[in-house]
């Protein structure tokens, strides 16, 4: 997923919660269309998303190369496998029209699902995500589901992923430097070389933590309290009518599902 | 009023105390410095302070509000901010603004009234313009005012600061303390402040010292620093330009006996003046040391350039066009400000990067692709964050046995790479390092890099975190490897160590290597050392001092021994000097 893309196009203006929601509902849709129609209109709500946030489409790449190769790999996985009449066959390699098919569409269907979600990772700043986070998890607060501890944990993880792979980078230098690295061999002494790696990191994770809850403390934070915000996100009519849209994708996804 | 009331307390896996008996009221406005070597408790009565800690037996008012009493804890909270040591690991949010919002936000305050105290107090510490900025893009220094900031939004009567320079180069240093005498001027704000500089103490209007866990002596820095014979046992020393008045007075000249600031020792040595200065016997007075060693280089960078790497989230720092040339058995320290390519150009000399342009030859040969030099060792900063073994044997012989080390020669070589850190291999081989102290973690560290029998040793700021008893301790370590031939590399942002024991300095600036020399010629350079972000050691200011009264004092006196030497030479003749 790509890290915040600074712009001022209607789709960063848009609320954080209308973007999860958005999100949300566009994975599900993803999920509940079931025919080329369906998946072709949801690729090119995708890519109107994308051309209307102005992100460039380098920006936009670096963040989904993995999940391509991601893709291609469940595709190529889904043509050769998936049960069916077999148009071409060598040794227990089976190419079936229905094991195209189904590729095609996982492939497809995963690529969707990372590039909507990175649209929205990409149009907001990392504190309005976890805070429109919180905002939808909010309902499910009457069930027991601490929303507002969620949104803080998962802020504060993004903000020391940075910080634990540059630790990380460190920690193998140093062991390098001793000598030290990932053995050749065996998977006994592969996993034992990991072990100069992990432990340090852990260790210094652990730390972090220890030192970053008494920093909270001592700011008055206290798991359950009350706290108030001071970035606050309006919601406009642009954030209404995204929500409705979506909405209305659905159901007719879901419609056509039933009644198709 | 914070009042600490006969105040004990001991952690739970640790039999002693680590604080016994203490008494202690802190009034509003006042600025207590706390100074004790390592273990001395200092940490651990700055988190009493704000009910992070709550006594075993005795009481902390603050305010007249009891940390122990849960309904009271928060508002005691509140008028106590806390600045850590470690300026990453307190700053919870994404942006500058939103750490400073974060406490305010946990007082469930109006959002108005939220913008308005972050704005203020970000103006107050000069950070208003990197309102947006993730916690990565900032220095330091910056780090630490945004905490400093934190407590402003709070607002706090009482700022407890937790060793805050330790991390900090010696310009963002002074600039953080001109920051918080401001404040305290300004706002009225008291500070505690806990420290292992000395020279910082002395800006304090009282010194506490602790020694395991009670408080030995209190009184005004002057009343501290008077004499100080009774320090060293407290692995604590005087104040540079103090120790120098001291040193002076128990050579017969009894006037400067309990001076502190370099300006007044500089004063009274000048009502001393002969009436006329004894000259410098010829060759003496040159400043340069006695010469550079003779023989082949054993380090050699021509043009040397690195570029970030473009895959991969490690924060080096490029190096543009560095030649220099190191000789068998030199003793160099690299200085320079955070970011200026220090930790690069180690990593370079030890082969873990590839020059990207130029030519690094280390003992006659070039860095190849995942390789490190041969006979080269390298100790990272803060070495103990490395650890992993279940025991020291393990931990020092992992570097011997990754160079190919025979099995059965193992428990020799870590035996004598103990012994020479001063560390008993009979009792240690088996413990896990993790329960030593730290001070042993750093001696187990050393000896993991020691046991591979490097011929070129680096350390990335080797006595960073360490209390005055231990960098004495490593500088005669270093000393030692030196005088058995060994060359000596060391990365440190302490400019008195490097003026004290560093035979060749070479200043990094923004990647480029903008000075290098033997300290004396280096420090003389002052307006390209404020460039590169640092600053010559106190006792350089007490020599200009002289100079400016018109004391023909040498150039190479920037260490105490060299500087008292010469100034009872011009005192009236020294025959250590003259014969």
């Amino acid at each position: 997923m790509g890290q915040y893309y600074p712009g001022d196009s209607p789709v960063h203006k848009l609320n954080a919660l209308s973007k999860w929601i958005a999100a949300l509902t566009y994975m599900v849709a993803l999920f509940v269309a079931n025919n080329w129609l369906g998946w072709g209109g949801l690729a090119l709500l995708a890519a109107f998303v994308a051309w209307l946030s102005h992100i460039p489409l380098k920006a936009l790449g670096r963040g989904l190369k993995g999940i391509l190769v991601f893709a291609v790999i469940t595709m190529l996985f889904n043509f050769f496998f998936y049960p069916g009449e077999a148009l071409w066959q060598w040794r227990f390699l089976r190419l079936s029209r229905e094991g195209i098919y189904y590729g095609l569409a996982m492939g497809l269907r995963l690529f969707l699902l990372v590039a909507f979600s990175s649209l929205l990772t990409l149009t907001s700043k990392p504190v309005a995500l976890t805070d429109g986070m919180e905002k939808m998890l909010s309902p499910l607060r009457f069930i027991g589901v601490p929303a507002a501890e969620i949104a803080m944990t998962t802020s504060i993880a993004l903000r020391f992923i940075p910080t634990i792979l540059e630790e990380f980078d460190r920690i193998v230098l140093a062991q390098r430097a001793r000598g030290g690295g990932l053995a050749q061999g065996n998977l006994w002494k592969r996993l034992a070389s990991f072990v100069p790696l992990l432990v340090p990191l852990l260790i210094s994770a652990f730390r972090r933590a220890e030192d970053l809850a008494q920093a909270m403390e001592a700011k008055c934070y206290q798991s359950g309290q009350k706290r108030s915000r001071w970035r606050q996100a309006p919601w406009r009519l642009p954030d209404t009518l995204t929500v409705v849209l979506m909405l209305a994708i659905l159901a007719v996804l879901i419609g056509g599902r039933i009644w198709g | 009023m914070i009042e600490i009331n006969d105040v004990s307390y001991t952690y739970e896996d640790d039999p002693q105390p680590a604080l016994s008996h203490i008494r202690l009221q802190v009034r509003p406005g006042e600025w207590l410095a706390v100074i004790g070597a390592n273990g001395s408790g200092k940490s651990t009565l700055a988190r009493m302070c704000n009910g992070l800690l709550v006594p075993d037996q005795g009481q902390v008012l603050v305010d007249g509000l009891d940390t122990a009493k849960p309904g009271e804890v928060f508002a005691a909270r509140q008028k106590v901010a806390f600045v850590f040591q470690n300026p990453d690991n307190q700053f919870v949010a994404t942006t500058v603004g939103d750490d400073v919002a974060f406490g305010p936000e946990n007082l469930g305050l109006p959002p108005e009234e939220i913008g308005k105290r972050v704005e203020d107090a970000l103006d107050a510490v000069d950070l208003r313009e990197k309102m947006d900025k993730p916690p990565h893009l900032l220095s330091g220094g910056e780090k630490q005012r945004v905490a400093i900031a934190g407590a402003l939004a709070m607002a706090s009567r009482y700022l407890v600061l937790d060793e805050p320079t330790s991390m900090l180069d010696p310009a963002l240093r002074a600039s953080l303390l001109d920051t918080l005498s401001r404040l305290r001027r300004e706002k009225g704000l008291a500070l505690i402040y806990i420290t292992n500089i000395m020279e910082e103490a002395v800006l304090a209007d009282r010194i506490l010292v602790l020694h395991e866990g009670r408080v030995v002596r209190e009184g005004t820095p002057r009343q501290i620093f008077a004499d100080g014979q009774w320090l060293r046992q407290y692995r604590l020393a005087l104040p540079p330009a103090a120790a120098f008045a001291s040193e002076l007075a128990r050579s017969g000249h009894p006037s400067l006996q309990g001076l502190l600031e370099a300006e007044e020792v500089a004063s009274a040595l000048d009502a001393l003046r002969p009436s006329v200065f004894p000259r410098h016997p010829a060759g003496t007075a040159a400043g340069e040391a006695a010469g550079t060693p003779a023989g082949d280089w054993q380090i050699m960078a021509e043009n040397v350039d690195y570029d970030y790497p473009e895959i991969g989230i490690g924060k080096t720092h490029a190096l543009r066009r560095i030649s220099f040339g190191i000789r068998a058995g030199e003793l160099a320290a690299i200085i320079g400000r955070g970011g200026s390519g220090k930790s690069t150009l180690a990593a370079l000399l030890a082969g873990l990067y590839q020059p990207s342009g130029g030519k690094l030859t280390v003992n006659g040969r070039q860095a190849e692709k995942h390789g490190v030099f041969p006979r080269v060792g390298l100790v990272f900063q803060y070495p103990e964050q490395q650890l992993f073994g279940e025991t020291v044997f393990e931990e020092v012989s992992y570097g011997a046995k990754n160079f190919g080390a025979a099995p059965e020669s193992l428990p020799g070589l870590v035996a004598r790479a103990l012994d020479t850190v001063g560390l008993d291999s009979s009792l240690l081989m088996d413990k896990s390092p993790f329960a030593l102290s730290g001070g042993q973690k750093r001696r187990v560290c050393l000896a993991a890099t020691l046991v591979t029998e490097p011929q070129i040793l680096i350390l990335d700021e080797p006595s960073a975190g360490l209390d005055e008893g231990g960098r004495q301790w490593l500088m005669q370590l270093l000393l030692q490897l030196h005088a058995q031939g060994k060359t000596v590399i060391w990365i440190s942002h302490n400019m008195d160590e490097v003026a004290e024991f560093a035979e060749r300095l070479l200043v990094l600036d923004q990647g480029r290597l903008v000075a290098d020399g033997p300290p004396a010629r280096v420090m003389a350079g002052e307006a390209a050392l404020h460039r590169a972000g640092l600053r010559p050691p106190p006792l350089y200011h007490l020599a200009q001092a002289l100079r400016d009264r018109g004391w023909p004092v040498a150039a190479d006196c920037i260490t105490l021994d060299r500087l008292k030497q010469e100034a009872l030479f011009l005192l009236g003749g020294d025959p250590a000097v003259t014969g």
